[in-house]
C-alpha cells in the first residue's frame, strides 16, 4: 500500500467536510464524519479514532430512537480530478437491536437498480408473489429502483425523509441547508448525465442537448417577460 | 472544523478486519453463505458491512474474492 496522492486526500477531506456540515446543520451535533484513504480508494463516513465505523444517533422528541449509518466508498475518477462514488449506503437503524428499518443503497457496478431502496418490513402479498416466482419471500430482499445512477436519492433526501416520516428532531434552518445541498447535488448529477448522453451518442447527442438548453432558456425568458 | 483523514496501513486494516471476523466467529465463506441466506442478525449484518468497507480499502483481490 503506497502513500495516497495529496490531491486525493484534499478532495476526500473536502467531501467529508461537506457531509459533516450537512448532518451538523440538520439533525446531528458534531457528527464524527471523516475519511479513510488507502492508495486511490477512500471511505467517507462516521468512525471513531481507531477507524471503526460508528452509527450516529437521531433523536425523536429528545430521545435516542434511531441510528443513521452513512458510508461512501469512492475512488479517484478516471480524470484524476474528483471522487467517483463506487458505493454508498444510508440506513436508518433501530438502535437496541441494530435492525435496519430502511436502506438507501447505491452500487455503481450493479447490473440493474444500481440505486435502490430496501425496506425492512413484511408484506404477505409480496411474499406470495415472490414465492410463486421461486424467490425468497422476505420483502426486504426487494431492490426498489430509485432514480438510477445519476438521479438517485441524496443524503439530503434521506435526512428529509427521516424528519418527515419519523419526526426526527431537526435544527433551525435545516430545510434551507437541505435545499442548498440538494441543489448542488442535482447540478453535479445533471452535468454527469450530460456526459452520459454525449458518450452514448456523440453524433447527435450534443446538438440535442444544445437544443434542449436553448428551448429551456427561451421558455424561462418568456415566463419572466410575462 | 476540518474532518479527520486517516491513512491506515495495510497491517492496520488487516488487523481490524481480523478483529471483526473474530467478533463474528465465522470464516469469510461462512459469512457469505449466512448473508446470502438472510441468516445474519442486525448486529452481524453491520459487522459484515464494516468488513466490506475495510476490504474495499485493502483493494481488489485482497480477500481472494
Amino acid at each position: 500500500m503506497t502513500d495516497a496522492d495529496p490531491a486525493l486526500i484534499e478532495t476526500a477531506s473536502e467531501f467529508a467536510a461537506e457531509v459533516g456540515d450537512l448532518l451538523d446543520r440538520t439533525v446531528i451535533d458534531e457528527p464524527p464524519i471523516g475519511a479513510q484513504v488507502a492508495d486511490d480508494r477512500v471511505v467517507v463516513g462516521a468512525f471513531d479514532d481507531d477507524g471503526n465505523t460508528v452509527d450516529m444517533p437521531l433523536a425523536i422528541q429528545g430521545e435516542h430512537r434511531l441510528d443513521l449509518r452513512v458510508s461512501f466508498r469512492c475512488t479517484f475518477d478516471f480524470t484524476g480530478s474528483f471522487l467517483a462514488i463506487e458505493q454508498s449506503e444510508f440506513a436508518l437503524i433501530v438502535p437496541a437491536v441494530r435492525h435496519p428499518v430502511v436502506r438507501f443503497d447505491y452500487v455503481r457496478e450493479r447490473a440493474w437498480a444500481s440505486a435502490h431502496v430496501q425496506l425492512h418490513a413484511e408484506s404477505s402479498a409480496i411474499g406470495f408473489l415472490r414465492a410463486h416466482a421461486g424467490k425468497t419471500s422476505e420483502t426486504w430482499r426487494l431492490h426498489l429502483p430509485v432514480g438510477g445512477r445519476r438521479f438517485r436519492p441524496s443524503l439530503e433526501d434521506v435526512i428529509e425523509f427521516a424528519i418527515a416520516e419519523f419526526n426526527v428532531d431537526k435544527k433551525d434552518g435545516y430545510a434551507q441547508r437541505i435545499e442548498e445541498g440538494r441543489r448542488r447535488w442535482r447540478r453535479l448529477q445533471v452535468k454527469a448525465a450530460i456526459r452520459d448522453v454525449i458518450r452514448d451518442d456523440p453524433t447527435t447527442g450534443p446538438a440535442e442537448l444544445s437544443e434542449a438548453i436553448e428551448r429551456a432558456s427561451q421558455s424561462i425568458e418568456d415566463s419572466v417577460g410575462e | 472544523m476540518s474532518p479527520r483523514v486517516l491513512e491506515p496501513s495495510r497491517a492496520e486494516l488487516e488487523a481490524r478486519r481480523g478483529r471483526l471476523l473474530a467478533r463474528l466467529g465465522m470464516s469469510p465463506d461462512e459469512l457469505d453463505r449466512a448473508a446470502e441466506s438472510g441468516a445474519l442478525t442486525g448486529e452481524q449484518y453491520w459487522l459484515l458491512e464494516d468488513i466490506r468497507s475495510i476490504e474495499f480499502l485493502l483493494g481488489p483481490g485482497d480477500d481472494g474474492r
